[in-house]
């Protein structure tokens, strides 16, 4: 095939991608150049706007120790949501490779059994959980662990929990998807020459399937950062995550442009993280060009 | 007497219903270059895969070396396994796939840089340490899996249909390879292939396997000079088959009223048989000649051309049969042309029947 009837057929195939590029370029990209817009006009009280440039909604939020710390927590909480969640989801994704035939269904429905229900109706079910008069606490004050009922609500580790039951799912089976690529041979390889079990595991399949951690990791990341519903749902004024902050900038302060600008400063350093994982990826991923 | 390297013993191996070794006992000696053979699906690489621990039989023993090592897993025997695909580790170099073993067995990085020297010098392959294996042809993968097997020096290497993904040329290189690699390092070969060409050019001694069991372990050459029963037969090399019954110990007659001398055996009279003969074993006769006590008027039908051999069909003029006969182009004295009659035979020697 020439160069110039690939190209061609090529174009061909990325018509029918036409609907979904207007959609997104409508409905996501517009916005979002929007917003930019209006995080540099000035604001007015009782939300109107003075379309004027200026950058000092990001000079403030900046300079202002209140959002820095947010900002901060929200970091923490990203890494608290992904050092929980990689390993106990890596062992997770790892049972469903191994596992066949009824086995690996049941543990499939298991995994995506929560994603059929609401995120919120979801979260509500965590604060009955969780709550001083739920089982959990019941239980508890019945087996004496507990003199009296125990509040588990609108802790940090609550909002942990609640990520990570949200985030798990995907990044399972993002995990997974990319352990069916590799070749189960691999490990018996690896006992075959003399390694243990733990030896085989670390490295063989861990450096092998780095880039599902990696890439599945980083979802559990970018979520868990700007969360929103969890720590409205899960937390109280100290858990909010900036998200959470730009949310009521606009709607209970009816600040625009700060808001605005809180959602860019968001979108800026998710794509930052991005960045450096493709950057990470590069690097380990040579190998996959078999 | 030959010390026993690998030994089975009512081998069993069952998946849930599906019995994929059935009792099979066998010996395999110090040194030998042993080889499975058999179709697809009939339990080969399971054989393999339990002599070297990789999967456990559900009934029976194997010891290895005279040390019973029924339930010790892969990684405490002294065994190595080269995998049909190769399965060499993607993610490191060829160096550090032949290291992995001697990683594990504690050796200074001195001694295992000369090891994965010596071991690339030995497979033609020095100087590639630091190649990925994406970066290696087919062939060269395969040498680097036998060097990470080789590496951890094991009494049995058992491989694994290793040049089934390569091609004709590089097949027969390495096989030529295997050899003398089997030669040099002295220790026992456990080889499991489907191709028959393979076994009969490199072992020394043969298992048949089919559906789970073994049919016939011996040398090359009795496997193919005297196959003990039908499918032996029909799996190794290829045979003209006619069905009919043995009306004398060395009397056979074909269903077509074809009479054929065959050498005398224990086969009760009047009892069904396939007769055998391969087709290399079947002449084109010269009438001056002596003619052996099997000969026939034949007519031809069609002649295929295979370079240094060629193959005819015939047909018998007399009772209708068709037989295929392979003759050496230089033994050809004159063009031989289709629906010219011809005088074709055989020693009864060169037969068998079964009983079927
Ligand atoms: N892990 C397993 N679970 C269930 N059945 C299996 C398993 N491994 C092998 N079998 C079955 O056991 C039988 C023998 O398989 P095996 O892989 O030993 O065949 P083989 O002789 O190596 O064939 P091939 O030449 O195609 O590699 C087959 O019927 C196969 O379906
Ligand atoms: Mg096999």
């Amino acid at each position: 095939m020439t160069a110039r009837t690939r190209k061609k057929s090529s174009l061909k195939y990325l018509l029918p991608a036409i609907p979904l590029c207007v959609f997104t370029l409508c409905f996501f990209l517009f916005p979002i150049l929007l917003m930019v817009k209006y995080s540099l006009h000035h604001s007015l009280p009782y939300g109107e706007i003075e379309r004027i440039f200026t950058l000092e909604n990001y000079i403030n939020f900046f300079t202002d120790i209140y959002y820095i710390k947010v900002l901060i927590k929200s970091f923490l909480l990203g890494l608290a949501v992904s050092v929980v969640t990689i390993p106990l989801g890596y062992i997770v994704a790892y049972a469903l490779w191994q596992s066949r035939g009824l086995k690996r269904k049941i543990l499939y429905i298991c995994i995506l059994f929560p994603l059929f229900t609401n995120l919120v109706v979801r979260l509500y079910g965590w604060r009955i959980i969780l709550s001083p008069a739920g089982p959990i606490s019941n239980f508890l004050q019945k087996t004496g662990l507990a003199e009296e009922s125990v509040n588990m609500l609108f802790t940090w580790p609550t909002i942990v929990l609640g990520l990570f039951s949200e985030c798990a799912p995907y990044y399972i089976l993002i995990l997974f998807s990319v352990l069916t690529l590799i070749n189960p041979r691999y490990i018996d390889a690896a006992f075959d020459l003399g390694a243990t079990r733990l030896e085989a595991f670390f490295k063989v399949i861990w450096p092998l399937s780095l880039s599902g951690v990696i890439s599945g990791g980083l979802i559990v990341y970018i979520w868990a950062f700007g969360a929103f519903a969890t720590p409205t749902i899960l937390g109280n004024a100290k858990h909010w995550t900036l998200a959470v902050h730009a949310e009521r900038q606009i709607l209970s302060l009816r600040d625009w442009p700060y808001g605005s600008a809180f959602g860019i400063i968001i979108l800026l350093f998710t794509l930052l993280i991005v960045f450096l994982q493709t950057k990470l990826l590069k690097r380990k991923q040579i190998y996959r060009e078999i | 007497m030959k010390k026993t390297a690998v030994h089975l013993q009512n081998l069993t191996k069952k998946f849930n219903e599906v019995t994929a070794l059935d009792n099979i006992t066998l010996e395999i000696f110090n040194r030998d270059f042993f080889f499975l053979l058999g179709p697809s699906g009939c339990g080969k690489t399971t054989l393999l895969k339990i002599i070297g621990g990789l999967e456990f039989p559900s009934e029976g023993s194997i010891s290895i070396l005279d040390k019973d090592v029924t339930r010790l897993r892969a990684n405490k025997r002294n065994t190595s396994m080269v995998f049909q695909e190769w399965a060499l580790f993607p993610h490191m170099s060829v160096y550090d796939n032949i290291a992995f073993g001697l990683k594990k067995r504690k050796f200074d990085k001195k001694t295992i840089t000369r090891k994965v020297d010596e071991l690339l010098e030995l497979l033609h392959m020095a100087g590639y340490q630091n190649r990925m294996p994406f970066e290696l042809s087919g062939g060269q993968q395969q040498r680097v899996a036998i060097a990470r097997s080789l590496a951890i020096e094991p009494e049995v290497l058992l491989l694994d249909e290793p040049l089934s993904n390569l091609d004709l040329a590089l097949r027969q290189q390495m096989r030529v390879e295997l050899v003398r690699l089997h030669k040099e390092i002295n220790k026992t070969f456990v080889y499991v292939t489907h191709d028959q060409t393979e076994a009969l050019s490199m072992a020394n001694r043969i298992a048949v396997m089919n559906m789970g069991v073994v049919v016939q372990l011996d040398s090359p050459e009795t496997i193919y000079k005297k196959p003990k029963n039908e499918y032996v037969a029909k799996f190794i090399g290829e045979a003209n088959e006619i069905k009919g019954t043995i009306v004398k110990p060395n009397l056979f007659v074909a269903d077509s009223g074809l009479q054929i001398k065959v050498p005398e055996q224990d086969i009760p009279t009047d009892s069904r048989v396939l007769f055998v003969v391969r087709p290399e074993e079947v002449h084109l006769l010269n009438q001056e000649e002596e003619l052996p006590e099997n000969h026939f008027r034949a007519r031809v039908d069609t002649v295929s051309y295979f370079g240094r051999q060629l193959r005819f069909y015939v047909q018998l003029v007399d009772t209708g049969n068709i037989f295929f006969i392979d003759i050496f182009s230089t033994q050809l004295k004159a063009d031989i042309h289709p629906n010219q009659e011809v005088l074709i035979g055989w020693k009864p020697s060169q037969t068998f029947c079964f009983q079927g």
